[in-house]
């Protein structure tokens, strides 16, 4: 047990987690007002993976995101979770949006909005207890962020945002972490936290599916990959998925060679 | 004071706690036109009201049918909203359309019902700019009831409130923006239907913007902004009422807006003056 798994020993873990398959994805399909987007998608993520989902702008990564979530209705097809329905296990699977989906004006402080994320687990009516603000202050420690607890949600820069959000969605002591680009436009210390949490959390045996952008650093960071172009168009390792003409009829031939 | 007076500062106070608190959360959530939506849905459903009443010699029935059919239009108009924005439309887009059809199924309403004499022309000013001065015990405690009703919801779901109002996606996620949605809707509209007689539809959206916009800068927590809010609204709309009994002998709906609207500008040239730089007011 290392010292991430150490913060989380309060949730109920009744939920049977000896399935391999993490998330599965089948025949998925997405849009909004009538567009479809992403289409057919399908694919599976095991236990403990990593999982990247690269994609050229525009190609539906974020929109398949929220289809599997449940924030934008599919059109066709579904998503599971642990082999169930999401709203089965939603306490098991935590989302890390893009900063600027939150009004960071808010009147607020960090430590409150971590606290949002132990909300899955008290309903609408529940207290937060002093063994959930223990925690939101260790999920806080955990992305190097202790030290903002009390500061207002204005005061935050754009690092650290990210992080903050991370430690939200840490406290919600999932077994599934999805994230929405979380390493776009962050200095070098915050992208240093988030793969120090990431790393952990895979120790654990927990997988993350992240959509990520910079093709150059997805051998060293994911296990897997998911090429998405309007549609699931490939996925397998890293190497796998850059060798795949699929790849390149998304992105480019200078892109493969950078990648 | 005579015993009418304190009543209707009683019933002011209650109504500028209750606007500014609720108006608060309606900021922060950017829904001001939406509760001006609800108010404006209110109408059809009181003037149907008053034509059944007219109609089949209710009268006895006066209050209570205005009071469902002023609830059951208003929670439609907001419904629409709701079911037009899950349809694609935008937030301004939903509310004009929810707006414009309020106005036009009460237009025709108002032409079907004058047919009868159903409906003055006194009591659609009433309707429009309120009549705090003639409000009476039998108005006043409900607005009681309600204020006590929407403190103890509140007290209860402010956590997930807040998760609502600062990121409806996390609280989708959590399996409560449903629920949520219609506890807004349904707080709204009672929040519309208790507060109309002291201020009427035309200045009620003031009334729960501006104590929201006087606090905003000098608050940084959402439970005491709300709480702030709802004191400066209570505190400015007993004044008001105060001000009219005595001193200032004008309309004391009009007056209540007016003294929020002087304290606003008042909050933001000191803020002007005092450099405070947060200005994001989430209006």
């Amino acid at each position: 047990m290392n010292a991430f798994t150490s913060l989380f020993m309060m949730t109920d873990k009744s939920a049977s987690l000896a399935q391999k398959t993490a998330v599965g994805v089948y025949g998925l399909a997405a849009g909004y007002g009538g567009e479809t987007i992403v289409r057919d998608a399908s694919f599976e993520v095991q236990q403990g993976e990593r999982l990247a989902i690269i994609g050229p702008n525009g190609a539906g990564k974020s929109t398949l995101l929220k289809a599997m979530l449940g924030l934008i209705k599919p059109q066709a097809g579904s998503a599971r979770f642990l082999d169930r329905r999401f709203n089965e296990v939603r306490q098991h699977v935590a989302y890390v949006t893009q900063a600027d989906d939150i009004d960071w004006r808010f009147p607020s402080k960090v430590r409150d909005l971590v606290a949002m994320g132990r909300g899955v687990h008290l309903g609408l009516t529940g207290r937060l207890s002093a063994r959930d603000w223990q925690a939101v202050d260790r999920a806080l420690d955990a992305v190097n962020s202790l030290d903002l607890a009390h500061r207002p949600l204005s005061d935050l820069s754009g690092g650290q945002r990210r992080r903050v959000l991370l430690a939200r969605a840490l406290v919600q002591d999932p077994q599934i972490l999805i994230m929405d680009e979380p390493f776009q436009a962050i200095d070098e210390a915050t992208r240093a936290a988030l793969l120090s949490v990431l790393d952990d959390f895979q120790d654990d045996g927990k997988t993350a599916i992240i959509v990520h952008h910079n093709l150059g650093d997805v051998r060293a960071l994911f296990d897997r990959v998911v090429l998405v172009d309007g549609t699931v168009t490939a996925t397998g390792t890293p190497e796998a998925v850059f060798d795949d003409p699929a790849f390149t009829a998304a992105f480019g031939a200078i892109a493969h060679r950078a990648a | 004071m005579d015993y009418n007076t304190l009543i209707v500062l009683i019933g002011l106070l209650t109504t500028g706690v209750l606007l500014g608190g609720f108006g608060a959360l309606v900021c922060l959530k950017g829904e001001n036109l939406t509760a001006d939506v609800a108010a404006h849905g209110v109408v059809s459903g009181v003037v149907a009201s008053q034509g059944i009443v007219a109609l089949f010699g209710l009268a006895w029935l006066d209050v209570p049918l205005l009071w469902v059919f002023g609830f059951a239009s208003s929670a439609l108009t907001l419904g629409f909203i709701f079911w037009a924005r899950g349809r694609g439309y935008s937030a301004g887009a939903s509310q004009a359309l929810a707006i414009g059809l309020a106005y036009g199924v009460t237009l025709v309403l108002m032409s079907l019902v004058q047919g009868f004499g159903a409906f003055s022309t006194k009591g659609l000013t009433t309707l429009l700019l309120g009549d705090a001065a003639t409000l009476t015990i039998g108005r006043v405690m409900p607005a009681l009831v309600v204020l006590i009703i929407i403190a103890a919801v509140f007290a209860v779901l402010r956590r997930g409130l807040m998760n609502w109002v600062l990121d409806p996606q996390s609280s989708t996620l959590h399996g409560n923006q449903q629920t949520l949605e219609l506890i807004w809707i349904g707080a709204t509209v009672i929040v519309v239907l208790t507060c109309l007689p002291a201020l009427g539809l035309t200045l009620l959206v003031g009334g729960m913007t501006l104590p929201a916009l006087i606090v905003r800068p000098w608050v940084k927590g959402f439970v005491p902004l709300v709480m702030a809010s709802a004191i400066v609204g209570g505190v400015f709309a007993m004044a008001a009422g105060w001000l009219s009994a005595g001193v200032l002998p004008l309309p004391t709906g009009a007056l209540v807006i007016v003294s929020l609207g002087v304290g606003w500008l008042l909050s933001f040239m000191l803020v002007r003056c005092l450099g405070i730089i947060r200005l994001d007011h989430a209006a």
